[in-house]
């Protein structure tokens, strides 16, 4: 888990959060749960290497919760990606909003 | 292999459908009214669901109604099957949780691209 | 692009939609009696199916056809309407039109006919509006511009029910370069999130020479979902660029072109459609007889005899499953008697209006099953004795009220089990049979010399003679030149026969008689020199033998014998079909006297073999059509019997007599 992401070198206990395969409206209750604990926590990393089916529920919880842990102070980064994630944000504008790292080579 | 659920009361319409989509290499199932579409749905996760909308025993509205009652079918893309004539029909549809809808008449390549561009 | 051609549904499509017409012809006929909403319904859905089916497999003009007969079903299911004698009226005509439009589809002609267009316009006039002539679409000029700006904010609800604005902004990538600012000021905190809510909003610019309708048709199933607009970035006159067009055809494009509809027309060898229930009985049988088969392998290798029970209790299991297995196989061709009964409701009613009479139509026995053969035949004749039931059977009204009788007659249509036979009845509580007129017409006719004496049962006989009629007036009903003789005719062709009982007053009494089935027959099977013919059960009078005296000889080469009073002409088997080796002079055989079409002869075989059940092998089929021979069937020893057509081989006497 201590491995270094693209976003910058990951704390030493840093608290990580990983993402299920397809990460769909259909399960997007259960990462909701996750991350509001992981709001009281810092730092994050973020584990977005294994998304294989992605939607814009996903995206969206992304983007709430990033913006919620800053309004904390509370530093978020992320370990890496997948290329379905990062074509997902792209596509939707929100790949610098959710400060992702370079698309990895597929 | 995407799972694709086909509900239509119509055993030359459903045929068209189930064929042409096995043919493109998805994994079909058939159901010929609503009740048996929401079994079938029960017993396995379908990626997308094809519905008529005049059926016997459960139309294809209430169908797609408590289909969308369940959570492991919010936001699973369902299209209405439907003519021209029924624009009411197609809000119905949209209004008790269709994603949208393929118009009859419809071929085997404007059935293949529809469920194409919903799965993507 | 896959080829998958349409045409291979068509059957399946005639099967569904003809039920499809049986059930909304039923429903309408319950309906004039008022009937209920879920009436009104499946007859809807029904107009429906075949609208869609016939858009889908190519079948334009009958979809344009039942359009506008669901366009007025659709003004009734919704209220708009209340369902009354006209529309009922105009939905059984539809009916009738769409039933004719199937037969022509099969028959891969032209649909529509002057008939279909007359009603067609009807239809729409009903509805409140005109046809158009020709939908001639006026080509769109989509507006144009080198850039759009599209502003689109998705409703909450949208992500759930199933359109992923990813999806959307994906196949607008597709049409165009885009760039995207999402827009998050109105996302909520996580905690106050519903996750599978969108609270998300997008401006995107689109670069391209793409038309507002291709951008329009992404978004066309969330119209209602989101609030949306398209405006474009450089306002420009149209352009000269080509226009590129949505992915997704547009609705109600045209139907399939290079549908061949010839491939399914002609090559109807018929087909029955079988309950899952038979078959599996069929396979459990087979499983039994394998395993039947398993046990008696055992006694190939050696065979002991001590273990000869064992071989009896193979063998009895074996006979028995043998005869299941032969009834289950049976029971495939075996279809209910409803369908043949379904369409009285109809025939019924409009005869009894036209007439001014009042009918209520009973049916009892529909489940009960017909060989799919005798199904088919059996129709003509039913509505023959229906059709006759209420023209010369039931009075008027006012005639019922004077004899006391209820104004509404009765007719009542059973169909049931009697040993190994159907029986159909057609009953009515009319007039029963007018004794003194069928005699004066039977006198004038010459049919018979004297109207002395005559049994009620003879006097029923009198009606089924060729050229009887007894209307006073020839309606247009019955009056088609088919008679009863006709009917008994085409009964005696599937092995059966009708009886007539009447009281007057009371009304009268039909009973066909029908073999289960037409694969099997009982018969009596009878050697003439080397070879073996059975004669059916049911033609068989007596059997007897002649002395040599008792036979006269004619000039022209016939032979009679005196039988009962008559004399009829023998036909020798050995003479008709050529037979090496047979008996040659009368007292050494028999003669079997037979009957059919109300005729007699006497047949000279060797001798009689036995009474034997014989499963029917079509000649025509296996060989060439033989006259005077109905087929051939496969004897014990495995050699080859040939079946007596006896009404063949009667017509063929009465033609040699007359040449």
């Amino acid at each position: 888990m201590g491995s270094k992401g693209k976003g910058g070198a990951v704390a030493a206990g840093a608290a990580c959060v990983g993402m299920p395969a397809d990460f769909r409206i259909a399960d997007v209750m259960d990462m909701h749960r996750q991350l509001r604990d992981a709001l009281n926590l810092s730092p994050v990393v973020l584990d977005g290497t294994t998304v294989d089916r992605v939607d814009t529920t996903a995206l969206q919880l992304l983007v709430a919760y990033q913006r919620d842990a800053q309004k904390r102070g509370h530093q978020v980064s992320w370990v890496g990606v997948s290329v379905p994630l990062y074509d997902a944000a792209s596509q939707l504008g929100l790949a610098q909003t959710l400060a992702l790292p370079a698309k990895p080579s597929a | 292999m995407a799972k694709i659920l086909a509900v239509d009361d119509s055993a030359s319409m459903r045929g068209m459908v189930a064929l042409t989509l096995r043919t493109a290499g998805y994994d079909v199932s058939e159901a010929e009214n609503g009740q048996l579409a929401l079994d079938s749905a029960a017993a396995s996760r379908f990626d997308l669901v094809l519905a008529d909308v005049n059926m016997p025993v459960m139309d294809g509205i209430s169908m797609v109604r408590e289909l969308r009652t369940r959570p492991e079918y919010k936001g699973v893309p369902i299209l209405m099957l439907t003519t021209e004539s029924n624009t009411d029909k197609k809000m119905e549809g949209k209004a008790a949780g269709a994603t949208g809808w393929l118009v009859k008449p419809f071929d085997p390549e404007q059935l293949l691209a529809t469920v194409r561009r919903v799965l993507g | 692009m896959s080829t998958i051609s349409v045409a291979q549904f068509h059957k399946v499509f005639f099967e569904e939609s003809l039920e499809g017409l049986d059930a909304m012809e039923a429903a309408l006929l319950a309906l004039d009696e008022g009937g209920d909403a879920e009436l009104v319904h499946s007859i809807f859905r029904a107009a429906h199916s075949i609208k869609g089916g016939a858009a889908t497999f190519g079948f334009p003009e009958m979809a344009a056809f039942t359009h506008e007969a669901e366009s007025l079903l659709d003004q009734v299911r919704d209220g708009r309407r209340s369902i009354d004698k006209t529309i009922v009226e105009l939905m059984l005509r539809t009916v009738d039109c769409l039933r004719g439009m199937f037969d022509r589809a099969q028959a891969g002609q032209p649909l529509a006919d002057a008939d279909s267009e007359n009603l067609k316009q009807q239809l729409a006039a009903a509805v409140g509006h005109d046809v158009p002539a020709a939908t001639v679409k006026a080509a769109a000029k989509p507006a144009a511009s080198n850039g759009w700006i599209i502003q689109f904010r998705p409703h909450a609800g949208m992500l759930a029910g199933g359109n992923d604005p990813l999806r959307l902004l994906r196949e607008l990538a597709a049409l165009g370069q885009l760039v995207v600012e999402a827009q998050l000021d109105r996302v909520p905190t996580l905690d106050a999130l519903d996750p599978t809510e969108c609270h998300l909003g997008w401006r995107i610019e689109l670069t391209g020479a793409v038309s507002r309708d291709a951008i329009a048709a992404v978004f066309e199933w969330v119209e209602d979902e989101c609030d949306l607009s398209i405006e474009p970035r450089v306002a420009v006159a149209p352009p000269s660029a080509p226009v590129v067009e949505a992915v997704a055809a547009p609705a109600g494009a045209g139907v399939t072109a290079g549908v061949t509809r010839n491939t399914t027309s002609s090559n109807d060898a018929g087909s029955v459609r079988v309950g899952i229930d038979k078959i599996d009985s069929l396979i459990d049988l087979v499983g039994e007889l394998v395993i039947t088969q398993a046990m008696l392998d055992q006694f190939r290798e050696e065979f002991d005899p001590a273990r000869l029970s064992m071989l009896q209790e193979g063998l009895a299991h074996l006979a028995r499953h043998t005869r299941t297995l032969q009834e289950s196989v049976m029971g495939i061709r075996m279809l209910p008697i409803g369908s043949v009964f379904n369409r009285f409701p109809r025939l019924v009613r409009d005869l009894s209006q036209k007439l001014g009479k009042q009918v209520k139509l009973e049916m009892v026995g529909e489940h009960t099953e017909l060989d799919k053969t005798v199904l088919e035949k059996i129709g003509d004749p039913l509505v023959h004795l229906v059709r006759n039931a209420i023209d010369h059977g039931l009075e008027m009204p006012e005639k019922r009220r004077a004899a006391g009788k209820s104004d509404v007659g009765t007719l009542r249509l059973e169909a049931f089990h009697r040993g190994g036979s159907i029986v159909v009845e057609i009953v009515d509580d009319g007039a029963g049979l007018n004794r003194e007129a069928i005699i004066a017409k039977a006198l004038q006719k010459g049919l018979i010399k004297s109207g002395d004496d005559i049994s009620d049962e003879a006097v029923g006989d009198l009606i089924f003679q060729p050229g009887f009629s007894t209307a006073a007036v020839t309606t247009d009903l019955s009056g088609r030149g088919v008679g009863m003789d006709v009917v008994r005719r085409n009964v005696v062709d599937l092995g059966g026969n009708v009886a007539i009982k009447s009281r007057a007053g009371m009304g009268t009494t039909f009973t066909i008689t029908l073999p289960l089935t037409l694969a099997i027959i009982d018969g009596l099977s009878a050697a003439v020199g080397d070879e073996c013919y059975i004669v059916p059960l049911v033609s068989i009078v007596e059997s007897i033998q002649l002395p040599a005296d008792a036979v006269r000889s004619v000039t022209g080469g016939g032979e009679l014998f005196r039988f009962r009073g008559e004399y009829l002409p023998i036909v020798r088997l050995h003479q008709q079909f050529g037979c090496a080796n047979a008996r040659q002079n009368i007292e050494d055989g028999l003669v079997i006297v037979v009957e059919a079409d109300g005729s007699q002869v006497g047949l000279y075989v060797d001798e009689l073999i036995g009474q034997q059940q014989a499963v029917v092998k079509s000649l025509e089929a296996n060989y060439r059509r033989v006259e005077g021979i109905s087929g051939a069937t496969i004897l014990a020893d495995g050699s080859v019997a040939l079946i007596i057509d006896i009404a063949g081989l009667i017509r063929l006497q009465g033609r040699r007599k007359a040449a």
